[in-house]
């Protein structure tokens, strides 16, 4: 069962195009001439070493950091220069490495934070659009919270949730945006197993409901061949690979730039 | 013109060593102590009551007055800061501590010594001459002590083991633990040497100016002034804060030249928002 | 009688100061130390306007000073805003500082003089005559500023400030416009301190700069440290029992001279042992349970 607010309107195509993305940081490059197509409605997976810069290609994405040259092309405009709010009403949304709940806020606030905070200051002087709104997102917020399995915990604080808790609530915050395309930036770091199984899940849902485009940037391979159409390899900064994910998983020489060793054949994800 | 100059330098010299104390203190542990000036009523007083009314002779008390600094911002940070830092409290607390402080310090000398002004020395100090300008012998200490302060400062802070594990707390104090430095150790360190970098002003001007309950207050007034204008974002910053206390005292001085002196209080903290406002700010990168 | 009144009204005044100081530091989480200046800001330029109007426009005074404090604080925000925590705190220190300057040494402020001869609190025709209309009045007004913030506190502005306060780049990441909504908390919270400050001058009749200064901004983070920082309702217990304090003070017989040291005393003790005790101050933080909604009715077929 998936969970959205309105059905996908049509409109000019979400492909995302990275055009010749390059910064630097006190001299170390952190990523250098990236170009990369993401196709709508697609899952592509980003992996690489550490240091690669991943991380640094959604922070151009998003707005967190500005590029020293090159494009983010989306929907007809070019994003960089844009600020994260504006990223965002744009149509990308992002998570973050770690958890960054609200801890005083309640696990049904976190959620409805979601849906809510960019018109928050809009529906200030508008008391039935925010009664309205509100009402709205409470309603979704508890679908989304019955996937999640954290019904129980809805009006404690999130603070008090396990790690692998507020990992879903982070992802549940994500799905209450309604964005058509989604970062997520390391989303299974430090999760046990039957947590990454249910984290599949919730990231295929996203997907499959109304064609979001998703990215993931991650370290976890299975997961990452269990999820992913297509994957960027990156090393030292530059994009060295893109393709279909089994044909970039079977390569030798990329899997030595990762981890120095030739793998052995794999077990059946 | 010279003598507001020479008035703006003495004062900014106090100005310095404020700012070092205050800066070093925010730079190690991320606080901003209010809690200092009350330290520094503490000294001055010390100072006063041993050589007044214990009779003293006036380098024993000086000794003393400057050793009742570090010695009394030491016990304050083990019995009321240590645990708010070692939680990392947010600084609304910290600040409000530092306040509690200043004013339990303040009203306590307050009700033991009574309000009204004191003065230490009742008589004129020696003066010296130098390259054609008349000093007093405590101005002239002030100036020699900023600057073996600041040498000694720059020398413990590159030189030594607990200058390097100073300078990493101040960087980042997780890594710093990570790597064995004993945090509650270094911030009793740096807080001991605020206590006697404010221990200094704090007799140097009690000498010869009369003194208040509240007359930290004032000056600490100005460090803050200082520490912001220096702006010092990565390192120590002891010669940055120095020298903005130096700047900011001669230009205090010389503003008396069109402004009148009720208005001093205002030309630091103009000075301060000026800065502030003009300071640009990196556009969009931030770490996330 | 009439005196313990006036202390309650002092309180409820108090109490709009505090509440205004909740909303920029227990919402917004904004550290800001010129709540005072706000305060005095409100109180002179109502006060002097009023001087220039007939009794019953008293009301237009009023507002000015809340406009004018308003206005003050943009032009604050402009430099204070765009630095966080620590130095947002030292911008804000310097403006009460500059202000209580200022306030001494302007002649047309009247200097340490202050302003006398205020004309008493007047709403249109109806002039507040007496104290216990007076305690009514004001806390009618407490009551209303209290609607007000409950309302902003609880709305969905009021969430993404809560959050704003806890990881601001988080909020900004879900699309909130981070500035435009910790100026208007900032904008919104000085205005309501210069309200305060105009109904403090009218109830005072007599205004000086010892009232709003640095000593007064502290006395506000007292209060609201004190009765709940997180919490509308504890700014207002807060005050009741910080502005009580003196009294009960002078009533064990602490000799006049003294009683100020002692007062400042109490208070430093009060914030130390709050701090160490109950960080959240006498009311807690207030947690809005959001219930389950109904299940909602089957949808008729062919609808998606």
């Amino acid at each position: 069962m998936t969970v959205s607010a309105t059905p996908k309107p049509p409109g000019p195509p979400d492909d995302i195009s990275l055009i010749d993305l390059s910064k630097s940081f006190g001299g170390v490059a952190a990523v250098r001439d990236c170009t990369v197509e993401i196709a709508a409605g697609s899952v592509t997976g980003i992996v690489g070493p550490n240091g690669a810069g991943k991380s640094t290609i959604f922070n151009l994405m998003t707005g967190f950091v500005a590029p020293d040259t090159g494009k983010v092309m989306f929907r007809g405009r070019d994003l960089v220069g844009s600020s994260p709010a504006e990223i965002f009403r744009a149509g990308i949304v992002r998570s973050f490495q770690g958890v960054r709940t609200l801890t005083r806020l309640t696990v049904i606030e976190n959620l409805l934070l979601g849906a809510t905070a960019a018109t928050a200051l809009a529906t200030a002087f508008r008391p039935h659009r925010n009664r309205s709104e509100l009402q709205a997102a409470v309603a979704r917020a508890w679908s989304v919270l019955a996937e999640l399995g954290l019904e129980a915990a809805a009006n404690r604080l999130a603070g008090d949730l396990s790690y692998a808790e507020q990992k879903l609530l982070s992802i549940g915050r994500l799905i209450m945006t309604d964005a058509p395309v989604v970062l997520l930036d390391e989303p299974l770091g430090g999760l046990d197993s039957n947590t990454i199984d249910q984290f599949i899940e919730r990231v295929r849902d996203l997907v499959l409901s109304h064609g979001r485009t998703v990215c993931i940037v991650e370290h976890n391979l299975n997961a990452v061949r269990r999820i992913a159409d297509r994957v960027v390899f990156m090393a030292e900064g530059t994009v060295k690979a893109v393709g279909p994910t089994a044909e970039i998983m079977q390569r030798e020489d990329l899997a030595r730039l990762y981890l120095g060793v030739v793998p052995e054949a794999e077990d059946a994800a | 013109m010279i003598d507001l100059l020479l008035f703006g330098l003495i004062w900014g010299v106090s100005i310095s060593f404020i700012a070092v104390a205050l800066g070093t203190t925010w730079r190690v542990v991320g606080m901003l102590d209010f809690g200092l000036a009350g330290v520094y009523a503490v000294v001055a007083y010390t100072l006063l009551y041993v050589y007044e009314r214990l009779q003293w002779p006036i380098w024993a008390a000086i000794a003393l007055a400057l050793l009742a600094g570090p010695v009394l911002q030491g016990a304050i940070y083990q019995l009321l800061y240590r645990r708010f830092l070692e939680k990392q409290k947010p600084l609304a607390v910290l600040v409000l501590l530092g306040l509690a402080v200043l004013y339990l310090c303040e009203n306590a000398i307050a009700l033991g010594f009574g309000s009204a002004g004191q003065l230490v020395l009742t008589e004129r100090t020696p003066r010296l001459q130098f390259v054609g300008i008349d000093l007093s012998l405590i101005d002239a200490a002030s100036i020699a002590s900023l600057c073996g302060v600041v040498v000694v400062l720059q020398l413990l802070f590159r030189f030594t083991g607990i200058g390097l594990a100073l300078r990493g707390t101040a960087s980042n104090a997780v890594l710093a633990s990570v790597f064995g430095v004993q945090l509650s150790r270094v911030r009793l360190a740096i807080f001991a040497m605020a206590g006697f970098l404010i221990a200094v002003p704090a007799v140097l001007s009690s000498l010869y100016e009369p003194m208040t309950p509240s007359g930290g207050f004032t000056p600490l007034l100005f460090g803050f002034a200082a520490l912001v204008v220096a702006s010092v974002r990565t390192g120590m910053g002891v010669v940055a804060h120095a020298l903005a206390g130096i700047g900011l005292g001669l230009i205090t001085g010389l503003s008396l030249l069109i402004v009148p002196s009720q208005w001093q209080l205002a030309i630091p903290f103009g000075v301060m928002l000026l800065v502030t406002a003009v300071r640009k700010n990196r556009p969009v990168q931030r770490s996330v | 009688m009439n005196f313990y009144l006036g202390i309650l009204s002092y309180a409820g005044i108090y109490g709009m100061l505090a509440m205004s100081f909740t909303l920029v530091h227990g919402t917004a989480g904004m550290f800001t130390i010129a709540h005072a200046a706000f305060f005095g800001l409100g109180a002179y330029a109502s006060a002097m306007l009023d001087k220039l109007l007939p009794p019953e426009l008293m009301v237009l005074g009023m507002a000015f000073g809340t406009l004018f404090a308003a206005a003050c604080a943009v032009a604050v925000a402009a430099i204070a805003l765009r630095e966080r925590g620590q130095y947002l705190m030292l911008v804000t220190f310097s403006v009460q500082i500059i202000f209580s300057v200022a306030l001494l040494n302007l002649a047309f402020t009247g200097g340490d003089n202050g302003v006398g001869e205020v004309a008493p609190l007047q709403l249109g025709p109806w002039r507040v005559k007496g104290q216990i209309a007076a305690v009514l009045v004001v806390w009618a007004l407490a009551g209303g500023m209290f609607v007000l913030l409950r309302y902003v506190e609880r709305s969905n502005l009021g969430r993404a400030l809560r959050a704003i306060r806890e990881d601001e780049y988080a909020v900004e990441a879900l699309g909130a416009d981070v500035f435009a909504a910790k100026l208007f908390a900032f904008v919104v919270s000085a205005a309501l301190a210069g309200f305060a400050g105009a109904v403090f001058a009218h109830y005072s009749s007599y205004i000086n700069p010892a009232s709003f200064s640095f000593e007064a901004a502290i006395l506000v983070v007292t209060i609201s440290v004190l009765g709940g920082q997180y919490s509308l309702s504890g700014a207002l217990v807060g005050a009741v029992i910080v502005i009580w304090l003196p009294q009960l003070i002078g009533f064990i017989g602490i000799a006049s001279e003294k009683v100020a040291a002692v007062t400042q005393l109490i208070y430093a003790a009060i914030i130390i042992a709050v701090l160490f005790l109950r960080p959240s101050g006498i009311v807690g933080e207030s947690i809005r349970r959001f219930p389950k909604p109904p299940a909602a009715s089957p949808k008729p077929p062919g609808v998606s």
